[in-house]
């Protein structure tokens, strides 16, 4: 079982270097959904079941294809001469890249700073949450328990998402057809 | 032992998974390895239904396949909402089957106001 962990978080960060990396654009948005994939697996190893079917539809499913989409709609022409215009100077590390690297590298310490910082076996919320038996044991069908929460619990959230769909729906309608029509 | 419950539930999927991308690889190297190869230039030229490629195939496509595939992922995000509530669909009963419909009713204001606004008109 860490084996197979280790191994999704393994293509996980190959791939997402090959994205950072990468000049092609269509092959960074390809591998991307290899991120998302198994980004999801490692959801299911953090009993976040849920989120790892939603990651499967609506990431590795729905946003992947409106990058492909919007890729397709570029003019190739124009990202050449763009391409053409960064290709001065050396490979891997060129002067244009260096704020990026340099804010990776900033968040990579501040995680580095929690994950070594943090006590993660005397947090005080932990001890709270076990005894009083606020806790999942691994067992539970966890997509129940999120359909349950969501109809009675945190309904008006539920209700917003819709109305914040319904905006976006309207949105981009309007925004890819609008002045066309009256 | 608590990881390992949860997640070990998933090795099938995990197996399907390997033994479908298994299938793909081992027929792609195995059909390169036994078939015969005559490679001539008429062969290697890129075949378009017998007709002769024209242009680019990277030439800007039209703004109506990006809406649909926006729609698409909006309706995407409707169907992952329904997820948990058909999983709880008896227990739910009567009142969550209201909660679902005003959601759905939601949408579906939305998709009337994409049909109206002739988005989907493929013509126009």
């Amino acid at each position: 079982m860490t084996a197979i962990f280790y191994i999704l978080a393994g293509i996980m960060l190959a791939a997402a270097c090959y994205v950072a990396v990468s000049r092609d654009i269509a092959r960074a948005v390809f591998c991307f959904f290899g991120v998302l994939f198994a980004m999801a697996g490692l959801y299911i190893f953090a009993l976040a079941d849920f989120v790892a079917v939603t990651q499967i539809l609506v990431y590795a499913g729905g946003v992947v294809v409106l990058m492909i989409f919007a890729l397709m709609l570029t003019d190739k022409q124009l990202l050449e001469n763009i391409r053409r215009g960064e290709s001065s100077g050396p490979r891997l590390f060129r002067a244009r890249a260096l704020p990026s690297i340099l804010l990776a590298l900033a968040v990579f310490a501040v995680l580095l700073q929690v994950i070594t910082a943090v006590d993660w076996g005397n947090m005080a919320w932990r001890h709270e949450a076990v005894a009083a038996g606020n806790r999942i044991t691994g067992h539970e069908n966890m997509v129940e328990n999120v359909g349950v929460n969501l109809m009675t619990r945190y309904l008006l959230p539920f209700e917003v998402i819709s109305v914040f769909l319904l905006a976006a729906l309207i949105g981009a309608a309007y925004l890819a057809r609008g002045r066309t029509n009256n | 032992m608590l990881l390992q419950s949860s997640a070990s539930s998933y090795l099938p999927i995990l197996i399907q998974g390997i033994m479908a991308l298994a299938f793909v690889g081992i027929t792609m190297v195995i059909t390169h390895l036994v078939g015969p190869k005559r490679r001539t230039i008429d062969k290697l030229t890129p075949f378009e239904s017998g007709i002769s490629s024209v242009g680019n195939a990277r030439s800007p496509f039209s703004i109506k396949y990006f809406l649909v595939a926006i729609l698409f992922v909006l309706f995407d995000v409707e169907v992952i909402f329904m997820y948990p509530w058909a999983v709880n669909f008896r227990e739910l009963g009567g009142k969550g089957m209201i909660e679902m419909f005003v959601f759905m009713g939601m949408l579906l204001l939305g998709f009337f106001y994409v049909i109206r606004k002739g988005a989907l008109d493929w013509e126009k």
